[in-house]
């Protein structure tokens, strides 16, 4: 608890030094939970991740692990769980050399420097292929050394079929989907590899086809661009049957969209980043029975959604801050996260065609921000204040209507004393 | 829109030249949160009423000059932009200090976010601080001088009230040679010591003014250190900051080197202060004046330096395109403002749904920049 607190209380540059120590250490696992308690303020530090040979290791396929700690339902995405055999195999078998050179590259480099991660990576994906292969030959065999050691051989080897022929395409997949210089790689531009990398196997390897367009489409910054790709395909060699990968990755988005939260604040991010990647999909291919009937439906979750996000992961957690008359930094910057994932979920629904669902929430949230906005201006110094509701109206209904709230609510900020604001 | 007669309202204009004469005319920038406000100006117009000086919003050449009433009605802005306007009409702000007091303040509420709102209280607190460290340095040198007795008394004084109290009696002995009433020189005191409670008087302890000074420098450094480092640094953005920064620090050094002598020296600016107070306030805040404008730039740097390699290379087009022009008063009028970048914003067609979300990661970006400019 006592950790917990000096977390929330550490400056930016103590919480960045905090960071970095846990990213780099092997058990970082242990410590998820304290980490969860700071990551809004991670992610608006922007607190860069160092690089390690694992997180280079899985470039290649790493479109296709599922989010967090859940274990996606549909025949795609691979559960994090495979990780830890995957490292264990490889280091086992690859070449103790290359694996020593792969991780002096990467000390004290940054997962986002993408020449390193490339450099990184042409190291060991060689040696990772080699390994997987005397999996795939001798499954029993390795196996059971696996289990011996306490993995989950088993579920290795059901993902091997998915890792494998993206591995052996490694330096390929990485340019894919890196950024380049900080800046995500559009798909559309002539230099980009992805075109290349989806014709050079429809053909030939429908297989390895679905793999790769299903990493691109998780995993890209422009899941429209790549759907194009897909699309363009489909046209020119007619074959319709490639565009089955992307239904089947709209489908895996939609179930994420209905899985239940196992943690408010995340899980709406989580929501709105995969209704953005439903809807950019979906909307290149308006007019395909298919597709279009797939967009009616999420607009229609994407509609309930909204609601929710907005009812359980702001409203009510404001409504318990405003009561319980105290709030940390941490616990605003949590509500605010989760207010830019509703208005990215509600976004997303308008294009899909909803309309009606989100206006309805909205006025059943304008009616409550307006109560707690009353009740916050008359609660006790070092609560939660006006300044922060309205901040919440304004992500929410916007800045006219954030303001009309103030005016309506009594208060005058720019003429309140500066010593209100010392005192909380 | 405000009430306010079309007759007395100056007219809007689109400056493709526009070279201000002063730093008065160039206005002091303000650290509104909204995009298309970003390191918008404020400055006293030819007829006495406030006008606003920005980039062409439309993302082409030029500036647009018009009047300050009714900004915030003008586009879209968030909430804390609409306060800090209407905390400038209500305390009449034009200078960078005070500018800077009226978004502290509506920082201090939290209108900003959280992390501006812990920068504007701390600074509100060192603001206080530096007040007294100032007040007390230009009445203990005053008194020394004199050779009077009392610095004592004012290194027990912990508050402002203390130390105001004490000056009428201990300012008594000198008031004749001054030729002012003891009352009016403590209240020069006060007043000169809100002027120069930035400025500092101690190297060891930098106040306000200084630490804009050292980061500013340090920006300087790091684009001189990337540039030498990187070929593909944008040439034209590389030299205009580089040139920019460099007479700005130069002529901010020497501005704060002055105004410490003048410090030294209290009784002839306590007289000089009684004859033509805007001539000493004018003399005495030019390194602020120069430096208005850069802590937003070094605040877009330092964010790119957490972001991934060459993010920093890729804000450099940015930087130039929002450097503090040079008055010419200081550039005599020689040196020819560098061709600016377009800075029109790209939607790519089928994703103009997704602007808005690049609206929301603009203003969090800019309410990071308002943590350092305020603090």
């Amino acid at each position: 608890m006592e950790i917990a607190v000096s977390l929330r209380n550490a400056s930016e540059d103590q919480l960045r030094a905090v960071i970095a120590v846990i990213d780099r250490h092997p058990r970082r696992a242990e410590v998820e939970d304290l980490v969860d308690l700071v990551r809004p303020r991670i992610a608006g530090l922007q607190i860069p991740r160092p690089l390690t040979a694992q997180r280079a290791l899985v470039v290649p396929f790493e479109g296709l692990l599922a989010g967090g700690d859940s274990v996606p339902r549909d025949g795609l995405r691979l559960p994090r769980a495979v990780l830890p055999p995957l490292f264990t195999l490889v280091r086992e078998r690859i070449d103790p050399a290359a694996w020593a050179e792969a991780e002096r590259l990467a000390d004290a480099r940054r997962a986002d420097d993408t020449p390193a991660v490339m450099a990184v990576g042409r190291r060991l994906w060689p040696g990772v292929v080699e390994a997987l292969e005397a999996f795939h030959d001798d499954p029993r065999g390795i196996a059971r050394a696996l289990a011996t050691a306490g993995h989950d051989a088993h579920l290795l080897g059901t993902c091997l079929g998915s890792i494998l022929p993206l591995m052996r395409l490694g330096e390929a997949m990485a340019a894919a989907q890196l950024p380049r210089s900080g800046v995500p790689l559009d798909p559309t531009l002539p230099t980009a590899p992805h075109r290349s990398l989806l014709v050079g196997c429809v053909q030939r390897n429908p297989g390895l086809f679905r793999l790769i367009a299903a990493a691109l489409l998780f995993r890209s910054e422009f899941p429209d661009s790549v759907t194009r790709i897909v699309r363009d395909i489909a046209t020119r060699l007619d074959r319709p049957a490639v565009l089955g990968v992307v239904a089947e990755v709209a489908d895996a988005l939609k179930a994420d969209l209905e899985a239940p939260l196992a943690k408010p604040g995340l899980g709406a991010e989580r929501r709105a980043q995969a209704a953005m990647r439903l809807v950019s999909i979906v909307s290149v291919l308006e007019g395909m029975p298919r597709f279009d009937a797939l967009a009616i439906e999420a607009s229609r979750i994407l509609g309930r959604q909204f609601t929710v996000t907005v009812r359980d992961s702001v409203i009510a957690p404001l409504a318990e801050l405003v009561r319980a008359g105290v709030a940390d930094a941490d616990a605003l910057r949590a509500l605010e996260a989760a207010a830019h994932a509703a208005k990215r979920i509600e976004a997303a629904g308008r294009l899909a065609g909803a309309t009606s669902t989100f206006k309805e929430a909205l006025a059943a949230a304008r009616q409550t921000v307006r109560a707690l906005m009353r009740a916050a201006a008359r609660g006790p110094a070092g609560g939660i204040g006006r300044a922060e509701i309205a901040r919440l109206a304004e992500i929410l209904l916007g800045s006219d209507e954030a303001m009309a709230l103030l005016e309506q609510t009594g208060c005058h900020p720019a003429g309140a004393p500066v010593e209100n604001a010392l005192a909380s | 829109m405000p009430n306010i007669s079309p007759a007395l309202a100056p007219p809007r204009a689109l400056q493709t030249d526009f070279q201000p004469a002063t730093f008065l005319e160039r206005g002091a920038s303000v650290p509104f949160t909204s995009p298309l406000l970003q390191q918008a100006r404020i400055r006293l117009g030819a007829s006495g009423m406030r006008e606003i000086v920005l980039r062409n919003p439309a993302g082409g050449p030029g500036w647009y000059v018009g009047p300050w009433a009714g900004v915030t009605e003008m586009v879209r802005v968030t909430v804390h932009d609409r306060l800090v306007y209407k905390r400038i009409e209500e305390t009449g702000a034009i200078g960078p200090l005070e500018i800077r007091r009226a978004a502290r303040a509506v920082s201090a509420e939290g209108y900003g976010g959280q992390a501006a709102k812990a920068a504007a209280i701390a600074a509100i607190d060192a603001e206080e601080r530096e007040w007294r460290s100032a007040y007390a340095a230009l009445f203990g040198t005053l008194l020394g001088q004199a050779g009077l007795a009392g610095s004592d008394l004012i290194a027990k004084a912990h508050s402002r009230r203390e130390l105001i109290d004490l000056a009428p009696s201990l300012l008594a002995p000198i008031a004749p040679r001054l030729g002012l009433a003891p009352e009016a020189i403590a209240e020069t005191l006060e007043e000169l010591a809100t002027v120069l409670a930035g400025v500092g008087g101690n190297a060891d302890q930098p106040a306000q003014t200084q630490r804009d000074l050292a980061a500013t420098q340090r920006l300087i450094a790091e684009v001189r250190r990337l540039a030498g480092e990187d070929t593909r640094a944008d040439p034209d953005a590389v030299r205009a900051i580089l040139d920019v920064g460099e007479v700005t620090v130069t002529l901010a050094e020497d501005a704060l080197r002055r105004a410490r002598a003048e410090i030294a020296r209290p009784q002839a600016l306590v007289m000089a202060w009684a004859e033509n107070r805007s001539a000493v306030r004018a003399r005495l805040t030019r390194a602020e004046w120069l430096l208005d404008g850069w802590a937003t730039l070094v605040s877009l740097w330092m964010t790119a330096g957490n972001g991934a390699p060459g993010s920093q290379r890729h804000v450099l087009p940015e930087i130039h395109l929002l450097l503090p022009m040079l008055p010419r008063e200081v550039t005599g009028g020689t040196v020819q403002p560098a061709a600016l970048p377009c800075h029109a914003r790209t939607t790519v067609r089928g994703a103009e749904w997704l602007a808005e979300f690049a609206d929301a990661d603009a203003i969090a970006r800019n309410e990071r920049a308002l943590a350092r400019t305020i603090a």
